[in-house]
């Protein structure tokens, strides 16, 4: 093929990524946005102009969402010589990234240098797209590295507080030995296999290439690689430390997409050919070595462990990131089934948690501008100075812990429900009593905010009218999808209807 | 009607707590008479039910035995149905829930604290209660069971003692621990069962789960799931060595709170077996009656030796509940037809006479604002008609003849002796222990010299005796004359023994 060639198929190819070309642009004209507010502002004293660059983003999320849903029901195919997949898979979590990013863009009009911000999320975002659609290890390693750049200054972000820059560096040192991983691994799988293509890496050890040992290694270091993303145990030691100093609406960010982002590129890891049917064969998978037990046993640790360090935490941020360490754990129990069911129960439990997770860390958010603080001293009384804003606390945690009749339920009954299908019966009861444990810590910050006083409760800020906005939508979907949820399953079926 | 009574009962309280966080704070008694209506339509519900209940019908396992049956599709995508029916499993249930929770808003009329709160979530804790005694559909089940600890949780932690927000996560996390399990178990049966999560089409599988070559763990699948749901429903009993949220939780919890703990929610655990592990795992059932029975006689000695020793009134009744429950268990582990009727009818007898067990502790209570039973002394000579109706009471959770208690208690060790001879045998013996504790409370609360501190004690009043009067002319009547709880319920009992034994 010459070079005209190439690039005629290759601009073929092009419609696959309008969601991804979409956010491009999208971020090109925030920045040329925020330069006109930046004017408008010093003109005329106008304040709604600094708005604009947040109304920018958010609209062409909703048009980068909207050609995701387009995606949703095309025929899946290979884009760029193998090096993306545009599936159904891919689209479902363009989706979700775009949502979440939106959700985020509107949380953070407060914060300073909008433009800027909202750039830096839209590349995140960009780079969340890609990873969700790779299908080579070179793809997903430059794909890793746009999310990992920009989630660094993402966390750094509010420079005038010495957390979010110790955060930024924590985050940037701990990523960077996480890429070196990734990269030794894949430089391992090119060793033993001659390619980079994912299918091509399975295809070639199907045919029986490496001793087990070799393999588990080269397991151990890409897992240590993508496993940091989702926060995985044991490299999730960054996760509460950059969770707890990042500015709030970042946390919350870092909280679902790039996490998700870390679910997409595992399963694209392990299961390069999801049209295989179930079982589908996974990558690496030879001999005495199982992967998927290395995943499950990594899955009961990672819940196990971050369940019980959350116990105790006084810092509700800090509860949380421990929290989602332990929902790292329960999302990867679906990929152990290798079947498609267990996909899409991940991918249902990924919606569920987007809802009630963002509604938790905007919570916080939102405490934290009204008293000034985000540990549990501040939610304490938090029942009788805001009832409205305790009540919606209360649905999310209980709908974190997995209780009905909120959304967490039914996420942790069609997930736990896959792994017992699969016969996982021990997994499956590690990850209930796991759920009974987080009740506990849960529970410390219901317990603040009905059963205690504050005594002297300084506010210093009213609840800005945004957050309580979102924060109500989000406490009415966690609602609404406890009791109905078909939509949901509708959803999640659809994402695994047409797979690569 | 027929159709919706069951989901008018559910949700009228439901609606009523929404009505209730609207009602203008200050209002206090605007607030508690509409708790109350509220609380009467499902009441009135209830009767009506038992008066049209057609007695011939047994249910258990037969759809066509259900009444008021309403079946429809919830969530498609995962064959769950809301499917509602009564059989005369449910339906002494179902009328205790709405008695109980009625006589208990008027219980609850010294409440002053976040009022609205307090009924908000009384309310939903009625929705949930009722539910879970009428839904045939495991999810809808499992929700309604779910939705009840919350309420709880709150209702104990805002409105409870001084070590309330201990106890409310103590029970929490014991009821929760249980109830995962059982999700486990439900799940598993849903993906072994044909995916189904209708309790009749799961019975009708029975053979399938029980197969031998069906295993988990290397066990028979029927055992081990037999067992995760044995837990789960052996914690809300609560079975003794599971037993230890109970004082806490009782103690701790308002007045009204406890008789809705002791009265419905202990049931919840026997009835989910009888309702569920019995028919769903016959044979299981079989293999462990006999484990089943020998922890029903440890409750029954351990309880009553335990409420031997204290010395706080409320732990005192909290333990006799312990004690009372293993009643339950006996009869039904003895798969015979009296045992399990008898079994039934203590959990019916058992639910009025611990509830007014509560409320005599929360009247004395309320007056004395202690407990401690050597703190007492003589206060019959002082407050005459608290006295008898309190000697109506402990003498019918003494098993006395002419009231109810004796009847269950006769009928479960007429069912438990064709089983078990010697376990039987020592369960008696606590009726011994029984007596002991109780009468032995009496001498020091109700007899002897009069504490000169309680010579000016106020007599019980009007309300306090509007909740008590209802119950004690039950647990009186029921005494001398059972026939009209006990024909709601002997078909189905008869079915479910011959439903397992005949596996």
């Amino acid at each position: 093929m010459d070079f005209t060639q190439a690039m005629a198929r290759a601009a073929g190819d092009m419609g696959g990524i309008l969601p991804e070309l979409i956010l491009a642009g999208t971020m090109l004209l925030v920045l040329l946005a925020d330069l006109l507010a930046g004017r408008g502002r010093a003109l005329a004293g106008d304040h709604a102009a600094g708005r604009l660059p947040g109304l920018v983003a958010v609209l062409g999320l909703a048009a980068s969402a909207a050609a995701a849903w387009g995606q949703l029901g095309q025929e899946p195919r290979l884009l760029f010589f193998d090096m993306l997949a545009a599936d159904s898979l891919a689209a479902f979590f363009k989706l979700l990234f775009a949502a979440s990013t939106a959700l985020i863009a509107l949380a953070a009009l407060r914060l300073r240098h909008q433009g800027e911000l909202l750039a830096l999320l839209l590349a995140a975002t960009l780079g969340m797209d890609l990873l969700a659609g790779s299908r080579n290890l070179l793809m997903a390693v430059v794909a890793l590295e746009l999310v990992s750049i920009m989630s660094y200054v993402l966390a750094g972000f509010d420079r005038r507080d010495t957390r979010s820059g110790e955060a930024a560096l924590k985050y940037m040192v701990f990523g960077s030995m996480a890429s070196g991983a990734l990269l030794f691994g894949a430089s391992w799988l090119f060793g033993l296999t001659g390619t980079l293509d994912l299918a091509g890496i399975q295809t070639a050890l199907g045919h029986g290439g490496g001793d087990s040992l070799t393999l588990l290694l080269a397991a151990l270091l890409v897992l240590a690689g993508i496993g940091y993303k989702i926060a995985m145990v044991p490299v999730h030691f960054w996760c509460p430390d950059v969770y707890d100093g990042a500015p709030t609406p970042v946390t919350t960010f870092f909280s679902v997409g790039p996490k998700a982002a870390g679910i997409a590129l595992l399963v694209r890891f392990l299961f390069p050919a999801l049209a295989g049917g179930a079982p589908l064969p996974a990558t690496l998978a030879t001999g005495d070595f199982s992967p998927l037990l290395l995943v499950a046993i990594l899955a009961a640790f990672t819940m196990t462990l971050g369940n019980l360090a959350a116990i105790g935490q006084e810092r509700v941020k800090r509860l949380l990131a421990y929290s989602s360490i332990a929902h790292a754990g329960y999302l990867m129990t679906g990929l152990v089934l290798a079947t498609p069911d267990g996909l899409s129960a991940v991918l249902f439990y990924l919606v569920v948690y987007l809802f009630m997770n963002y509604g938790a860390f905007l919570l916080v958010d939102a405490v934290g501008q009204i008293t000034g603080g985000e540990s549990l001293a501040q939610f304490r009384g938090l029942g009788r100075r805001h009832p409205g804003l305790a009540f919606a606390m209360t649905v999310f945690l209980v709908s974190l812990v997995g209780l009905p009749p909120v959304a967490g339920f039914i996420g942790k009954f069609v997930l736990f429900g896959q792994v017992i299908r699969g016969g996982w019966y021990g997994l499956a009861t590690v990850a209930v009593l796991n759920s009974v444990v987080s009740l506990y810590y849960y529970f410390s910050v219901v317990k603040a905010m009905w059963f205690e006083d504050d005594g002297e409760a300084a506010e210093r800020a009213p609840l800005p009218g945004m957050h309580a906005g979102l924060i109500a939508g989000l406490c009415a979907l966690t609602l609404l999808f406890g009791v109905w949820w078909q939509p949901l399953v509708d959803l999640a079926g659809a994402s695994i209807a047409r797979l690569i | 009607m027929e159709q919706w009574v069951l989901t008018l009962m559910t949700f009228v309280p439901l609606l009523g707590a929404a009505v209730i966080t609207f009602l203008p704070k200050a209002q206090h008694n605007l607030i508690r008479w509409t708790a109350a209506a509220f609380a009467a339509v499902p009441l009135a519900l209830a009767l009506w039910i038992w008066q049209t209940y057609n007695r011939a019908a047994a249910g258990v396992d037969d759809l066509a035995g259900f009444q008021y049956v309403v079946r429809l599709d919830w969530i498609p995508g995962y064959h769950i149905q809301y499917f509602m029916g009564v059989d005369g499993l449910s339906v002494p249930m179902v009328l205790l829930t709405a008695l109980l929770s009625f006589l208990c808003i008027f219980a609850s009329w010294g409440i002053t604290k976040q009022l609205k709160g307090y009924f908000a979530l009384f309310l939903l804790l009625e929705t949930g209660m009722i539910g879970t005694f009428v839904s045939l559909d495991f999810i809808l089940f499992y929700v309604f069971w779910e939705i009840m600890l919350l309420p709880m949780y709150f209702l104990i932690g805002i409105w409870g003692g001084p070590r309330r927000e201990y106890a409310a996560i103590k029970f929490f996390l014991y009821t929760l621990a249980g109830s995962v399990l059982m999700l486990v178990g439900i799940l598993a049966l849903y993906f072994q069962g044909g995916h189904t999560f209708s309790l009749l089409e799961l019975m009708a599988q029975a053979r399938t789960f029980a197969d031998p070559g069906l295993t988990i763990f290397g066990l028979n699948f029927a055992r081990v799931i037999f067992v995760a749901f044995f837990i789960g429903f052996a914690i809300k009993v609560p079975m003794w060595p599971f037993h230890t949220w109970l004082p806490d939780a009782h103690v701790e919890a308002p007045t009204a709170i406890s008789v809705i703990l002791a009265g419905v929610l202990l049931k919840m655990g026997t009835y989910g077996m009888m309702r569920i592990s019995l028919p769903i795992f016959p044979g299981a059932t079989q293999d462990f009656a006999f484990g089943i029975a020998v922890f029903g006689v440890i409750n029954i000695l351990y309880g009553a030796y335990c409420a031997m020793a204290q010395s706080d009134l409320k732990k005192l009744v909290a333990y006799s509940s312990v004690s009372h429950m293993g009643y339950v268990l006996l009869g039904m582990a003895a798969l015979t037809p009296q045992g399990m009727t008898g079994a039934a009818l203590q959990m019916f007898n058992h639910g009025t006479i611990t509830a007014m067990m509560f409320l005599l502790v929360g009247v004395i209570y309320d007056r004395a604002h202690h407990r401690d039973i050597d703190g007492f002394g003589g206060i019959g000579a002082v407050t005459p008609v608290y006295t008898g109706v309190a000697m109506l009471a402990f003498f019918a959770s003494m098993g006395l003849p002419g009231l109810s208690g004796f009847v269950s208690e006769v009928m479960v060790f007429l069912g438990a002796f064709q089983a078990y001879k010697v376990l039987t045998f020592l369960a008696a013996l606590g009726i011994i222990l029984t007596a002991g504790y109780l009468l032995w409370m009496i001498k020091r609360v109700f007899l002897g010299a009069l504490n000169e501190k309680y010579a000016a004690l106020p007599e019980i009043n009007g309300r306090e005796l509007f909740t008590l009067v209802p119950i004690g002319l039950i647990v009186l009547f029921l005494g001398i004359y059972p026939l009209p709880v006990l024909d709601l319920m002997s078909n189905s009992t008869a079915r479910l023994v011959q439903l397992v034994t005949g596996f």
